[in-house]
This record gives structure tokens, C-alpha cells and sequence, in this order.
């Protein structure tokens, strides 16, 4: 009998699993129906850095549709822009123009428009800078506070390397509790479903001595935790970590990908990070958010591509582009002075489709898995390509919001609305209600962000 | 946690937790395990501020993990075990297991364990066989309890549990000393050396803590030290992944970065430990360490080879580490010097200057070919452009005074076929002095205290691991005063710093 009453029916569900071979991971799609409730509901976040290439400051529009209205695949695809990659998805898209952020970034632009982009918050005054953080809660945090199991995070996932300028930007438990994110996909792999190819016996004697480590560090927390003369911080800090302490048994009702599959991802765990492995670890890290999904370890996944100003070097048609930011600013600089970089323009525009390409891969995953009710996971997801800038200039005004999935019939997808250029506060209320949270009187959602901003939702993304 | 305030509970970085499981089992290197651990945003300050730090789900499961790892790894060795637990005289398991648990668990928890803590532990490590099919009991009963320690809170944290002896402040005992202490100097837990001055009293005053310090610092492990320390306050990183275009620098190798990494890190250990002189050494002295690589930007004409050596470079052009080839290169754009982002860097973290916000949006200077740098710099931010505020008086001069180090770092007397004028007046001190060049400026600095209390001030971030405060405004001063004059080598700012009453004793200020 356990010292303490938290809850110990959080289940693992794994099987299989074990290393080896490239190329990709195609049989990580599902070869049978997957363990997600048919009311369940799943918000998924890709944020691509640095803006845009869009019609501005003498450039044409090569990002959106030319108008709002109905969006089908052969309108998609006779337009030519970078959203066209996801024709196939017309009818599940909701493209929304017209959302900004509210509040100015502190010194930093980019680091204002990562703090913002999933939290529709202030940004601190200090830390400033690129060094600054968010002042509210991301919009993950309390999905996955809602309705994942007591004590599970979201997954929070990037890729590529850490700069050390501006790293992880969109995952924030509260006011200025930056959440970590994970770049390696073999990590995250085990941390999910970590203990797999084993006997019943073996996995019951993990279980038992787990389950005795976590007695006993629980019981040190409390006692801890009863000490006089803990400040406010110190408490929090040590109750998150309480919290966190759960025994997880093993259930094995979701099938995992076969051995071979999962090796590939093992064998880069050493390269995670290398500049030219950007997108491939992309895919495995939304092979991954998907899984979880299907699994139900998780209602809630954020995918953060690059840095916070995002420095990968993309590769286009076999040449390899500059570095992005450089790119974004059409200068060999990251600062306000440099030389022109000589077709920057249609660079910016191809690693907005690459991106599109990026995202178009959880679609594919999202509509090959089914739910216990032979729904697509995708008709019960927000799926949402976001940036944390609107474009070249680096703009907070029209940022693109790029939704897929109908989340359980509640969006109005198939649609290309104009917001009217609202605070982007208002999107995720529409996007929270949608999702089935609520406030704690469990009345519909309408003040998620800081709490200055007006309410309410964009009723034309509503179905 | 807010800035500057203390905690009962710093969590151990992961570094820190990487070098303390090195050393508590003698290994002869890293684990390597707390790269599969969930990072620690950083966000201001230096990395090492654990009352910042926290376990969230997915860093416990982390946590959980690699307890079991390492138990798996040194329970698998039998050299690595033997290492570690009483050897096998025929006493009983019981025994044997208690013996193990108090000295082993002494040194994890980093104070002796309660007789209640130690029952606990060996009844578990009793009952440990039914639960492993391939070890055998006395084997199952130290992975078990290995896990266990890994996990406890009184290893991933830094625990000071004693009682206020007034509002706010907590005496810490000679174990916590002995903590913060090797935290502070070493990263990493007490060595056995150490826990013996904690265990006699020997920390118990400013002194006992003062001659342990000195200790510490002729260990390998404060080289690392001071070597992290000023790879944060330089920003060490940004010496790599640097581009010039090959129009005006067709030799120029990316490469290079790591050489300047390198002359930095040799340059700053020798003046802090081998030397044991003052921050006005770092900011004025002519030599440095160079291989071929970096003799080509420094102008010398010897041959130095692929290694490093000690060279004089000329005194009438460099002056200190802000003349050094990594601080001028990484502050410079593909074709120009930087000196917008030199001065910055100057005024902001090397004098502590406070500056308003800056602007998010900030447009380009005019190309215009027939200008220098500096005036187009000036056309751009200097008087009567919006940004004078800042930059005409905090900012630019700063910056201009490097204008004769072009954009790799290199000696230049013209830009753009002018002369370069490398003249300005810079605030120091609260007065306006005037310079003609680096040297000069650097100069400035070596005689400025306000330079010395910011040099100071960082330097306790980051061995007290939090932001400065308020309070520690005299004390700082008195060390910039101290250094200034020539009476406190850096490591003997280490010292007073390290066995301050702000270090032996803990300051919470609830809602500070």
C-alpha cells in the first residue's frame, strides 16, 4: 500500500520497439486503429520563425490565397503559394489573416513574438530583451492542464540547434515559467514509450522498485514541503515536483512501429541537432507528437522549428540557402546592415513551403490514424501552423495562422476568413472552447492572455 | 523565483548533476546521461542558477531514468562497485548494507543521514532481491537504493533546512557550507577533504572557509571554473559560426573562432590563476597567446606554428581582452566593424550602464561608399537621429574607440581611404573622460571602479548563482574600490566573495 494518494493508474501504453534503419519511418503509419477515444481532442502548435514572404514593401504575395472565402484543392493549387502545399487538406484548413499580437517585444523582437505567439501575454520588462519570457500561461499548458491525465505536460518538441541567442520560446507553464523543449526525438521516444520489448515479469519488477523510489522521494518532498519558512517560490517549486511523482504502469493496447523503424530515430539521436538534419528530424518529432496523440499520452504538443530566430541554413533544390534569419532580413546580417543576399525573396518563399511541407506531414499522420470511433484523429485536432512574426519586417500585425482540422466539428474549416485584425488572444479562445476547455466555473473560455485584453472569440472561425 | 533572492532548495544544474555523478563514484568522466534531460531555459544571468530550476513531469521521468542507468552501470561493473561498498568481511547483510547506506549516503545527501534516514534505507535495500531476477541480493539492494539516493531531493538539490536566527536569514551549517562552497568554486559536490572541514568545524568561520577556498583554487576544477565563468560574461559562443564576405576577406577562415575561443581561455586563466593578478591586468595587458592562425590578424611576423604560444603583441595597438582578436571579430558585420553592438556590449555588461528599452524595429544606415564606418555609424544613431539619446552618449564612443581593428580583428589606419579616428569621450565614473584610441580606452576602464564593481558584481552572480541585489550595492563597491587600487587580485575577489556573510549564510526575503 502506498505512503501517499496519488494517482497510480496513469498508463504507459508501449510495445516493441528497438533500433535500426534508414531511409524513413513510413511504417510508422498505423497498420491498425490506435487506443484514442472517439471524444478526445488534440491541439498540435508548429512554429516556424522569422516571418513570412508576403505581399509587402514592394513584394508580391506568395504566402496566402488572393482572396477569402471557400478553400478547395484545385483553388489551392492554381494559386501558387506557399499554402498551396497543403491543397490536398482544403477542405480541413482554416486559414485566418487578421490576428496580432498585442503587446511590444522588450529590445528583442523576435524573443516578444515567441513570448506571445502561444500565450497572448506581456512580455517582461526583466529579463528584456532577447532574454525576455512570456508573463502568462501558453495556450498548451492549459489544454494539456485540462485534459491530460493529473501531472502530464505537454509535449514540447524543437528542432535544430540551441544558439544560446533566443532558444526555446513557447511552451510557459505560468507567468514567466518557460517550459524546456526536447530537440532529440530518440529522448523523447523513450520518455514515452520508454520501456518496451521487455517480459510482463520484468516490466512488474520495474514497476514494484519504481514504485518504492517514488514512496520514499515522495515521502522527503512532504516532509520538505512542511518546513517552516519556505517562501512562495521555494513551495511552488517543490510542489511541482511532488506533483510530478506518479507510478505509470505499463499497458500494452498501442501498437508501436516495428524495431527497424524505431532505430532510425535511435540512429540520430547523435545528429539531432546538425543544421542538415532540420527536416528529417521534423518528421520524426511530428511521427511522435502523432503517436501520442493516437496513444492519448497527451492532448497537447508544441513543434518549435529553429531557434527563436531561427539560424538554419535550408537546402533548396540541392543549394543550400543562407542562414534563415539572414534570409528573412534579405541581408548577410542579423542586424540592420549588411549586404543584399541576391534572390533572398524566393529563398524566404521556398522555406515558407518547406514549413507548409513540415506541417503537411502531421496532416498526413493526423488523417492516417483513426479514433476508437473510425473518425480521422485529424477531424477531432487543432492542428495549427503558427509563426511568431508576420513577415519580412518583422511585424506583430497579421500574423499567419494556418489551422487544420475541425476539432470535433466545432471550426469552420475549408475556409480562408479575415479576422479584421484582432488580437490573437481572441484565436485561442475560439481555439480552447473548441477544444472542449473551460473556465473554472465551466463556462466557456474568453479570457485566455492577459487579462487587459478584450474577450471573446472570431465567430467566422467558428462552424 | 525573482531576481536576486535566495533559495532553501537551488536544484543542481545539469552539468552539475553530470560532474557530482562523476565524482561520486570515481569515474573517470561524465556519464553523458543528463544530455537525454530535459533542458533548463535560461533566461538572464548565467547558467548555473538553481533556485530558477525546476522538476517538471518530464524532467522527473528524466531524472527516474537515469537513476536507473547509473545504478544499472556501476552494479553491472564489479570494479565500480567494489569502489563504492563495504568489501565482503563475512559480517552480516545487514551490516554490510549499513555500512554502505551511512558512508555511501553521506556523501549523496552531502551531510551524514539521520538514523531514521539510514533504517529507511537499509530496510528497503533488505527487501530489495524479490524484485530483481539477475542480481543477487546484496547486488539488487545497492541498485535499489542507488536509485533511490539519485532520486531523493536531498541529491538534486542543494537542501538548506536550518531555522532562521532572524527575519530572513538562515545560518547555514558547516555541510551546507561545504555545498555551496564546492558548487561555487567547483561545480560539483565536496570533495572528501572538504566534508572533513565540514564534519570538524573548520567552515564554521569566515576564515576556515577562506583557506578551503584557497585550496580549491589550485584544483584542475577551478580552471574550469573561471574558464566558464568568462566564457558567459564574454559570450565565448559567439567567437563561431562567423561569415566575411570573401570580396573584402577572400582568406578569411570560419574556422578561426575556435582559435580565438582558445587565446581567450588561456589569456584569462593566466591572469586570474597562474598569475593571481587583477581585472586591470585582463584590461590592459600586451600579452597573449597566439598560434600561427592568430598571428596573421595580430600582424606578428614570427612563425608560431599550429600550437600556442606566448606572445607580446604592440603595445601602441593592444591593450586587454577587449583588443583580443574573439571580442573584436564576434562584434563585427561581414564587411565592417561593429561598433554599435562593440559599444553596447562595453556599456552595458562590462560598466553595468542601465539602458532603456530598445526599439524593436530598427531600420538599416545608408549604404554610402563614400563614407567611413564611423560616419554612417553617426548618420544612422548619432546626433539628431532618434536614437542619439542613447547612442551618442552611452553607446557609439564606446564602440568608435576599436575602430582601428576592421571586421576579423585586424590593425587598420584607413576605412574606406580615410583616416580612422578612434577619439571620443566616454563616461566613467560619472565624469566625461576623453581617449584617442583602444589603448587609451582601455586604460580608462583599468582606472574606472565603476569597470572593477561591475567586473565584480558578475562575478558574484555567478558564484552566489542568482541576480545582484539591492543590498549588494556597498559590498560591491568596496571590492571595486579594492580592485581598482590594485589591494584584490580577481582570485582574491573570489575569496572575499565566496566567504562574504551573503554566502555563508542564507538571505530569503519573501516576496522580495
Amino acid at each position: 500500500m502506498s505512503a501517499y494518494s496519488f494517482n497510480r493508474r496513469r498508463f504507459l501504453r508501449g510495445i516493441g520497439g528497438a533500433v535500426v534503419a534508414l531511409p524513413m519511418l513510413e511504417s510508422f503509419m498505423p497498420r491498425r486503429a490506435q487506443a484514442a477515444e472517439g471524444s478526445s481532442r488534440f491541439f498540435f502548435a508548429m512554429r516556424q520563425a522569422n516571418g513570412v514572404q508576403c505581399e509587402l514593401g514592394g513584394e508580391p504575395e506568395r504566402f496566402w490565397p488572393s482572396s477569402t472565402g471557400p478553400l478547395t484543392t484545385d483553388g489551392m493549387l492554381a494559386e501558387d503559394r506557399a499554402v498551396s502545399e497543403l491543397a490536398d487538406y482544403a477542405s480541413d484548413l482554416l486559414l485566418v489573416r487578421g490576428t496580432k499580437f498585442a503587446f511590444p517585444g522588450n529590445g528583442c523582437g523576435h524573443s516578444g513574438g515567441g513570448n506571445q505567439c502561444l500565450t497572448a501575454a506581456r512580455v517582461s520588462a526583466s529579463p528584456s530583451g532577447n532574454e525576455s519570457l512570456a508573463m502568462g500561461e501558453s495556450v498548451d499548458n492549459v489544454i494539456a492542464r485540462q485534459l491530460n491525465e493529473p501531472g502530464v505536460d505537454p509535449l514540447t518538441l524543437y528542432v535544430g540547434r540551441k544558439g544560446g541567442y533566443i532558444n526555446e520560446v513557447l511552451s510557459y507553464r505560468g507567468s514567466m515559467e518557460l517550459r524546456g523543449a526536447d530537440e532529440n526525438p530518440w529522448v523523447v521516444y523513450e520518455r514515452l514509450f520508454g520501456l518496451i520489448g521487455m517480459d510482463e515479469t520484468v516490466i512488474q519488477q520495474i514497476q514494484n522498485r519504481r514504485t518504492s523510489v517514488n514512496d520514499l522521494v515522495h515521502e522527503e518532498m512532504s516532509a520538505l514541503l512542511s518546513s517552516s519558512a519556505l517562501s512562495s517560490a521555494d513551495r511552488s517549486r517543490l510542489e511541482l515536483h511532488r506533483d510530478a511523482i506518479r507510478d505509470l504502469e505499463i499497458d500494452l493496447t498501442c501498437q508501436l512501429p516495428p524495431a527497424e523503424d524505431v532505430s532510425a530515430i535511435e540512429a540520430m539521436s547523435a545528429f539531432c541537432k546538425d543544421n542538415d538534419n532540420v527536416e528529417v528530424v521534423a518528421r520524426m518529432q511530428i511521427d511522435l507528437a502523432a503517436l501520442a496523440f493516437a496513444c492519448e499520452l497527451t492532448h497537447a504538443a508544441t513543434l518549435q522549428i529553429g531557434d527563436g530566430n531561427d539560424g538554419t541554413e535550408y537546402t533548396v533544390g540541392g543549394q543550400k540557402l543562407p542562414n534563415f534569419h539572414m534570409v528573412s532580413h534579405r541581408i548577410f546580417a542579423h542586424g540592420s546592415e549588411g549586404d543584399p543576399i541576391p534572390g533572398a525573396e524566393m529563398m524566404h518563399h521556398e522555406i515558407d513551403r518547406i514549413h507548409a511541407r513540415m506541417f503537411k506531414h502531421m496532416l498526413d499522420r493526423l488523417a492516417e490514424y483513426s479514433t476508437s470511433t473510425g473518425e480521422r484523429l485529424l477531424d477531432n485536432t487543432a492542428a495549427l501552423w503558427t509563426n511568431d512574426l508576420a513577415d519580412r519586417y518583422h511585424s506583430y500585425n497579421n500574423i499567419p495562422q494556418v489551422l487544420a482540422g475541425s476539432c470535433g466539428g466545432k471550426l469552420a474549416t475549408g475556409q480562408y476568413v479575415d479576422a479584421g485584425g484582432v488580437n490573437h488572444n481572441k484565436f485561442f479562445n475560439t481555439i480552447l472552447n473548441a477544444m472542449g476547455c473551460t473556465k473554472d466555473d465551466g463556462s466557456p473560455i474568453d479570457d485566455f492572455g492577459d487579462e487587459s485584453l478584450e474577450g471573446g472569440e472570431i465567430s467566422s472561425m467558428k462552424a | 523565483m525573482l531576481a536576486g533572492q535566495d533559495s532553501r532548495f537551488p536544484r543542481l544544474s545539469h552539468s552539475q548533476w553530470e560532474n557530482t555523478v562523476r565524482d561520486l563514484f570515481g569515474l573517470d568522466e561524465i556519464t553523458g546521461l543528463s544530455s537525454n534531460f530535459v533542458g533548463d531555459p535560461v533566461a538572464g544571468g548565467f547558467d548555473n542558477q538553481g533556485a530558477t530550476f525546476d522538476v517538471g513531469a518530464t524532467l522527473w521521468g528524466d531524472y527516474q531514468r537515469a537513476a536507473e542507468g547509473v545504478a544499472q552501470l556501476i552494479v553491472s561493473d564489479p570494479d565500480r562497485l567494489a569502489a563504492i561498498v563495504p568489501a565482503d568481511a563475512g559480517q552480516s547483510m545487514e551490516d554490510r548494507a549499513r555500512e554502505f547506506v551511512t558512508t555511501f549516503g553521506r556523501r549523496v545527501y552531502r551531510r551524514p543521514l539521520s538514523s531514521a534516514e539510514a533504517d529507511v534505507y537499509v530496510s528497503g535495500f533488505l527487501g530489495a532481491g524479490s524484485d530483481y531476477s539477475d542480481l543477487d541480493d546484496f547486488q539488487a539492494g545497492v541498485h535499489l537504493t542507488l536509485q533511490k539516493m539519485l532520486q531523493s531531493p536531498y541529491f538534486l538539490y542543494r537542501v538548506i533546512d536550518g531555522e532562521e536566527t532572524e527575519p530572513g536569514v538562515i545560518p547555514l551549517d558547516g555541510w551546507q557550507r561545504a555545498s555551496r562552497l564546492s558548487y561555487a568554486l567547483w561545480n560539483t559536490m565536496p570533495d572528501e577533504a572538504l566534508f572533513e572541514a565540514a564534519a570538524s568545524g573548520a567552515l564554521d568561520t569566515p576564515e576556515g572557509m577562506a583557506a578551503e577556498a584557497e585550496r580549491m583554487l589550485e584544483h584542475p576544477y577551478a580552471r574550469d571554473m573561471v574558464d566558464d565563468f568568462h566564457r558567459q560574461l564574454l559570450k565565448f559562443d559567439a567567437y563561431l559560426d562567423q561569415y566575411r564576405n570573401p570580396d573584402f576577406f577572400p582568406d578569411f577562415d570560419p574556422n578561426i573562432g575556435y582559435a580565438m575561443q582558445e587565446e581567450a581561455r588561456r589569456f584569462i586563466k593566466d591572469i586570474v590563476l597562474d598569475r593571481d593578478q587583477g581585472y586591470t591586468e585582463l584590461l590592459t595587458s600586451t600579452r597573449t597567446f597566439a598560434n600561427d592562425e592568430l598571428a596573421a590578424v595580430y600582424g606578428l611576423e614570427t612563425t608560431l606554428g599550429d600550437q600556442f604560444v606566448e606572445v607580446e603583441l604592440d603595445p601602441t595597438q593592444r591593450a586587454g581582452l577587449l583588443t583580443r582578436s574573439g571580442f573584436l571579430m564576434s562584434r563585427s558585420y561581414q564587411v565592417d566593424p561593429d561598433p554599435i553592438h562593440r559599444g553596447a556590449f562595453i556599456s552595458f555588461d562590462l560598466m553595468c550602464n542601465i539602458h532603456p528599452p530598445i526599439p524593436d524595429n530598427i531600420s538599416s544606415p545608408e549604404p554610402d561608399p563614400t563614407k567611413t564606418n564611423r560616419e554612417r555609424v553617426n548618420d544612422h544613431t548619432g546626433p539628431g537621429t532618434c536614437g542619439s539619446g542613447c547612442h551618442t552618449t552611452l553607446i557609439n564612443p564606446a564602440g568608435f574607440a576599436f575602430e582601428n581593428f576592421d571586421a576579423t580583428g585586424a590593425w587598420r589606419t584607413e576605412d574606406n581611404g580615410k583616416p580612422v579616428d578612434a577619439s571620443a569621450t566616454f563616461t566613467f565614473d560619472g565624469e566625461p573622460r576623453s581617449f584617442d584610441d583602444a589603448v587609451d580606452f582601455s586604460q580608462l576602464m583599468a582606472d574606472s571602479q565603476q569597470a572593477h564593481t561591475c567586473y565584480s558584481q558578475h562575478l558574484l552572480e555567478y558564484l552566489h548563482a542568482r541576480k545582484s541585489r539591492p543590498a549588494d550595492r556597498d559590498p560591491l563597491n568596496k571590492l571595486g574600490e579594492m580592485s581598482v587600487s590594485g589591494d584584490r587580485s580577481i582570485r582574491g575577489i573570489i575569496i572575499d566573495l565566496v566567504t562574504s556573510d551573503d554566502f555563508i549564510n542564507l538571505h530569503q526575503e519573501e516576496g522580495q
